[in-house]
C-alpha cells in the first residue's frame, strides 16, 4: 500500500492505515465471506461506509483471493475498476460508497433484508468516526435499533482525526456513542489494532439478543508509520520516493 | 392515480413475497389494508428520507423489489445523493413513486411543489423514469414494472384525476403512446396535463387543423422514434408538461429535432423558470404560467397565422 499510494499520489493513507487491521480480523477470523460463496446471498456482509479507505479493502481482497496481485496493482491506473472508492464491478465489494453517511443504511436495509429471509448472515458495517457527523448515519441508527436488528454489527474506526479538523473538536465519540446507546444499540469499546481484543468482542456479537451492536475500535491514523501516526495530513498526502523505503521497514516489510 | 398504483402493488404482493414497501409517514387512507396482511413487507420509516433510500438500496442488494413511496420532493430532492450513489449508480431494482406531480399539492406552496423531479432525474444513469396521464396507465405500468431490472421512478398526481383514455390502451414502457394522428400539428404531451392537449387537440380540429398527439407516459429512456416519425410534415411542434420546460419534455423534444438536424416551430407550455411565491389552485398556478385552455388556443392559432 505505501509503494500503491506513492505511485499513484492518491490520499487516505492514514484513514487506511487506521482501519486495515480491523479489516484483516474480519476477513481472516470472522465473517463467512469467501470468493466461493460469495456469489450467494446466504453469507455475512461488509459495508465499508468509509469508503476512501478503499485500497486497504483492495489489499484485504486480494490477500484473500477475491482479486489477483495484477488487478489489486492496477489501482490507480487508467481505466482500472480499482478507484480511490470502492464499486461492486470489483469482485468481493459488497456495495459502492465514497460519500460519508450511506453506509450504515444500506447495511441495515441488508441486515433486515437477511432476517425476513431466515439467513443467518451477519453485516458488518465500518463507519469512520466523522461521518458520524452525518444525519443519515443517526437516521440508520434509529431504524436499526428500533427494528431490532442484532445481525448488524457497526465498527467506528476512531482514529480520532476527520478531514481539517480534530474529531472531537466537531463531536465527541461520547456523544455518538449515546446516541446508538439511547437509539437501542449495546455498544462496546476495542483495540483496533490488537488482533486478540478484537477476535473476543466480534465472537461477543450480538452483545444483547434483540439489539445491533456498535464497536467503537479505538486506533491510530497512520498506524505502523512513527512519521504518519496520529498526523492530520496523512489523510491527505502520499509517501515520497525518499520516504517508501523508510516506511516499508518499520511496517516490518521487505523493500 | 394512487388508488390505482396501490391496488397493483397489492397484486404484486399477493404474488411475491420479496416485494416491499416502504413509506416515509404518508399514505393515510391509502396503505391501510396493505399494512394490515403485509405487516413484514411494509415499514413506515418514519420522517428519515435519506436512511429510507439506503435500506432500499441494501434490501435490494440482498435480492428483493423495494418500492419506496413519499411526496416528491421528499422522495427526490432530499435524499438526492442517495439515489443517485445507492440506488442508480449500482442500477438496483429500488422504484421510487412520488406523489403530487406539478401543482397537485398546489396551495401547500413552494415545498411541495414538484416542478423538476424529472428533470432532475433524467441526468442520472439506468434510471426509468414515468409520467403516468391517468389511472389507467398507472395500472399498465405497474403491471410491466418488475420486469425492469434497474430502478425507476414513477411520478404520480394525488387521487381523482380524470381518466383520458377509453379503455385500458396497450401501454408499452419506453413507447409513446399515439392518441390521434394528423396532419398539420404535433403534440406531445407528459402526465396528466394531456388532458388538455386532448380537449386543445378538440377545438383545433373544429376549425380544420389536424393534430397528432403523441402521449410521453415514459421521460426516460427517451423515444426518440416515435417523435422523428411523427414529425412529417408538421408546421408546429407544441410541448405540454406541468414541469419546468427548461429541463423537462420540452428541452427532450428540442434536443432531439435539433440533433437530428431538423428545423420546426416548438411552442412549450409548462412551467417557466422562475420561483413564485404564491399559491393558489392549481388551475390557478397553471394559468400564471400561461398554461391554460383558452391561453394555449389563442398562443397556438396565432402561430399558425
Amino acid at each position: 500500500m505505501v509503494r500503491l499510494h506513492n505511485r499513484t499520489h492518491t490520499s487516505h493513507i492514514g484513514s487506511e492505515f487506521s482501519s486495515l487491521d480491523i479489516m484483516v480480523e474480519l476477513y481472516f477470523d470472522v465473517m463467512d465471506i469467501t470468493p466461493q460463496n460469495f456469489s450467494s446471498l446466504d453469507r455475512d456482509y461488509f459495508i465499508i461506509s468509509k469508503g476512501h479507505a478503499a485500497p486497504a479493502l483492495y489489499d484485504v481482497l486480494f490477500r484473500r483471493g477475491f482479486i489477483t496481485k495484477d488487478a489489486f496493482e492496477s489501482y490507480g491506473k487508467e481505466g482500472s475498476q480499482l478507484a480511490e472508492h470502492p464499486k461492486r464491478e470489483v469482485f468481493g465489494v459488497d456495495t459502492a460508497t465514497g460519500s460519508l453517511g450511506h453506509g450504515l443504511s444500506i447495511a441495515a436495509g441488508m441486515a433486515y433484508s437477511l432476517k425476513y429471509s431466515n439467513m443467518k448472515g451477519k453485516v458488518y458495517c465500518l463507519l469512520s468516526d466523522g461521518e458520524c457527523q452525518e444525519g443519515s448515519t443517526i437516521e440508520a441508527a434509529n431504524f436499526a435499533g428500533r427494528m431490532k436488528l442484532d445481525n448488524l454489527i457497526a465498527v467506528i474506526d476512531n482514529n480520532r482525526l476527520q478531514g481539517y479538523e480534530r474529531t472531537s473538536n466537531i463531536q465527541n465519540i461520547a456523544s455518538v456513542k449515546n446516541k446508538f446507546e439511547a437509539s437501542s444499540w449495546s455498544v462496546s469499546e476495542m483495540n483496533g489494532h490488537d488482533f486478540q481484543d478484537m477476535r473476543s468482542k466480534f465472537l461477543n456479537t450480538p452483545f444483547k439478543t434483540g439489539e445491533p451492536s456498535l464497536l467503537i475500535a479505538n486506533t491510530l491514523k497512520g498506524k505502523g508509520v512513527l512519521e504518519m501516526e496520529d498526523k492530520l495530513e496523512w489523510h491527505y498526502k502520499s509517501p515520497s520516493d525518499v520516504e517508501v523505503e523508510n516506511f516499508i521497514k518499520q511496517l516490518g516489510g521487505s523493500t | 392515480m394512487r388508488t390505482a398504483f396501490v391496488n397493483e402493488l397489492e397484486n404484486i404482493m399477493d404474488k411475491d413475497e420479496n416485494t416491499f414497501l416502504l413509506t416515509g409517514d404518508l399514505g393515510f387512507s391509502v396503505f391501510e389494508r396493505l399494512r394490515e396482511r403485509w405487516s413484514k413487507q411494509y415499514i413506515n420509516m418514519g420522517v428519515a428520507e435519506q436512511n429510507m433510500i439506503g435500506v432500499a438500496a441494501g434490501m435490494a442488494l440482498t435480492g428483493k423489489q423495494v418500492f419506496v413511496y413519499s411526496i416528491i420532493p421528499f422522495v427526490v430532492y432530499r435524499p438526492f445523493e442517495q439515489i443517485r450513489n445507492d440506488v442508480c449508480y449500482q442500477n438496483l431494482p429500488v422504484r421510487l413513486v412520488g406523489v403530487g406531480a406539478g401543482f397537485s399539492y398546489s396551495d401547500a406552496g413552494f415545498t411541495h411543489h414538484a416542478i423538476e423531479d424529472y428533470g432532475i432525474l433524467r441526468s442520472f444513469p439506468n434510471l426509468t423514469i414515468l409520467s403516468p396521464a391517468d389511472s389507467l396507465e398507472v395500472t399498465a405500468q405497474m403491471k410491466q414494472i418488475n420486469s425492469l431490472g434497474g430502478p425507476s421512478y414513477m411520478r404520480l398526481g394525488r387521487n381523482g384525476e380524470p381518466i383520458l383514455h377509453d379503455k385500458q390502451k396497450f401501454l408499452k414502457i419506453g413507447k409513446a403512446l399515439e392518441l390521434t394522428r394528423g396532419d398539420d400539428i404535433l403534440f406531445v404531451a407528459t402526465g396528466s396535463i394531456l388532458g388538455k392537449a386532448i380537449t386543445i387537440g378538440k377545438l383545433l380540429e373544429s376549425v380544420g387543423y389536424t393534430v397528432t398527439i403523441l402521449d410521453y407516459h415514459t421521460i426516460k429512456p427517451f423515444d426518440d422514434e416515435s417523435l422523428l416519425k411523427s414529425l412529417d410534415g408538421k408546421r408546429l411542434v407544441v410541448t405540454f408538461e406541468e414541469h419546468l420546460v427548461t429541463t423537462g419534455l420540452y428541452s427532450l423534444v428540442a434536443q432531439t429535432i435539433l440533433s437530428n438536424d431538423l428545423s420546426i416551430r416548438i411552442i412549450p407550455f409548462g412551467i417557466g423558470e422562475s420561483a413564485i411565491h404564491y399559491s393558489g389552485t392549481r388551475e390557478y398556478m397553471l394559468t400564471q404560467y400561461g398554461v391554460s385552455d383558452q391561453l394555449i388556443y389563442e398562443k397556438i392559432k396565432k402561430a399558425l397565422g
